[in-house]
């Protein structure tokens, strides 16, 4: 597990909220920057399965693709994360400050559609709209003390249906 | 001849478009319509009519703007644009608006005032021919209420707008022919929305958000991400764009 210093949850939901934000608006290399070396990997299969070329992934994986290249690609991913919100309210999302901490030390930030509808009807309580699950990657760093950046691992989407618990 | 509620009632003189205005019809766009088909109306021909009973804007929203309050015409024009061009028959519409009325343009059909108030729209009908939008109908909605004109729209009002919207619509078709890109440039410096945050509903589903920073060559409203992801959005796919105050609004 990596070590988390104080405060370590917070700079974990800034880049959560980070990464929801850069989807709604379409920073494609923000988004990129934000995934974590596992996330890349599967959004590069993904690609691979549907048919982008090897070495053309080779040339993502390596971090070697040209400007044109990189865009088309990452315009499909933005569109594609868009896709997974597309149940939800952008304007009403909001990451949630209080994370589950999962047991490879990843952390869930549940997201939440601020409720609309009089409390009567919802008894008050937002919308459950899926989660950020980030990840803590170590930076080398000799002269202080260890230090970690967080990365996003997945978004796991889902319609806001029901108020969340 | 009996006076029909279809009959027009002002003919243009010589040297202004030939305009035609009625009491009272189902929308402008059917009557130019149906002059455009079966009479191959002229260039800048224009229909006024006082009461719509119909009237709709683009993608058939109703127009709500109370009659005595509403100004309705509609430009026939024939064109030369290549049918990939289509889309920038919006902006000649646009901008033609802004010039005959001194409103602001959105994009790719509401007007506003400087406050950012919706105050009227353009809509467009085209008929293709081979390779190039031979005909189209521009049409123009405003709500007198918004302008600086008087409160009630009376015939004056209306024939003057028309006439001055008609005259707009040639000369901006003409530049669109000729030098695209300073039509482009007069729509980008009288739009509110270019440079600004904007979010674009999509249909049938989805959004783009980003900065609005003009439109292409071809018509279509380029929005830009912070990291500089480009996207170009046709008329045909797009609901509505609004302007975005924050981030996340």
């Amino acid at each position: 597990m990596s070590a988390v210093g104080p405060g370590a949850h917070e700079t974990a939901h800034e880049t959560a909220q980070a990464f929801i934000d850069a989807i709604v608006w379409g920073e494609h290399l923000k988004i990129w920057n934000l995934l974590s070396t596992d996330a890349r990997e599967y959004v590069l299969a993904a690609a691979s399965r549907k048919g982008m070329d090897a070495v053309a992934i080779e040339r993502g994986r390596q971090g070697t693709w040209n400007g044109d290249e990189a865009d088309m690609f990452l315009r499909s991913l933005v569109h594609g994360l868009r896709v997974d919100l597309s149940g939800v309210d952008l304007d009403q999302l909001v990451v949630t400050s209080e994370p589950r901490i999962l047991e490879n030390g990843d952390l869930r930030f549940e997201l939440e559609c601020l409720s609309t509808l009089p409390d009567a009807l919802t008894g008050g309580a937002n919308w459950a709209a899926g989660a950020v699950i980030v990840c803590s990657l170590p930076v080398a760093d000799l002269a202080g003390p260890p230090q970690v950046e967080w990365r996003v691992q997945r978004l796991v989407p889902r319609p806001a249906t029901r108020p969340a618990s | 001849m009996p006076d029909l509620p279809l009959q027009p009632r002002l003919q243009g003189s010589t040297g202004d478009p030939e305009i035609r205005h009625y009491p009272v019809a189902i929308s402008v766009e059917q009557l130019a319509s149906g002059w455009l088909r079966s009479e191959n109306a002229a260039d800048g021909s224009t229909v006024i009519v006082d009461h719509e009973i119909g009237g709709r804007q683009r993608l058939g929203i109703p127009w709500k703007v109370p009659p005595e309050r509403s100004i309705a015409c509609a430009v026939a024009l024939h064109t030369l644009v290549r049918a990939e061009d289509e889309a920038l028959l919006w902006t000649v519409a646009l901008v033609a608006a802004a010039r005959a009325a001194g409103v602001r343009p959105g994009w790719p059909d509401l007007l506003f005032d400087d406050g950012g108030r919706v105050v009227g729209s353009v809509s467009l009908e085209v008929r293709f021919g081979p390779g190039t939008v031979d005909t189209a109908i521009v049409s123009l909605r405003l709500d007198a209420a918004a302008l600086d004109t008087p409160l009630r729209a009376s015939t004056e009002v209306r024939r003057s707008m028309a006439v001055r919207f008609s005259s707009a619509v040639q000369d901006t078709a003409t530049t669109a022919g000729s030098d695209a890109d300073k039509l482009r440039a007069e729509y980008n410096q009288t739009s509110l929305l270019i440079g600004s945050r904007v979010r674009a509903l999509l249909l049938p589903q989805g959004e783009v958000r980003g900065i609005a920073t003009g439109v292409s060559g071809s018509g279509l409203l380029v929005v830009k991400s912070a990291t500089g992801m480009i996207e170009q959005l046709n008329p045909i796919s797009v609901l509505r764009v609004e302007l975005v105050s924050s981030a996340r609004s």
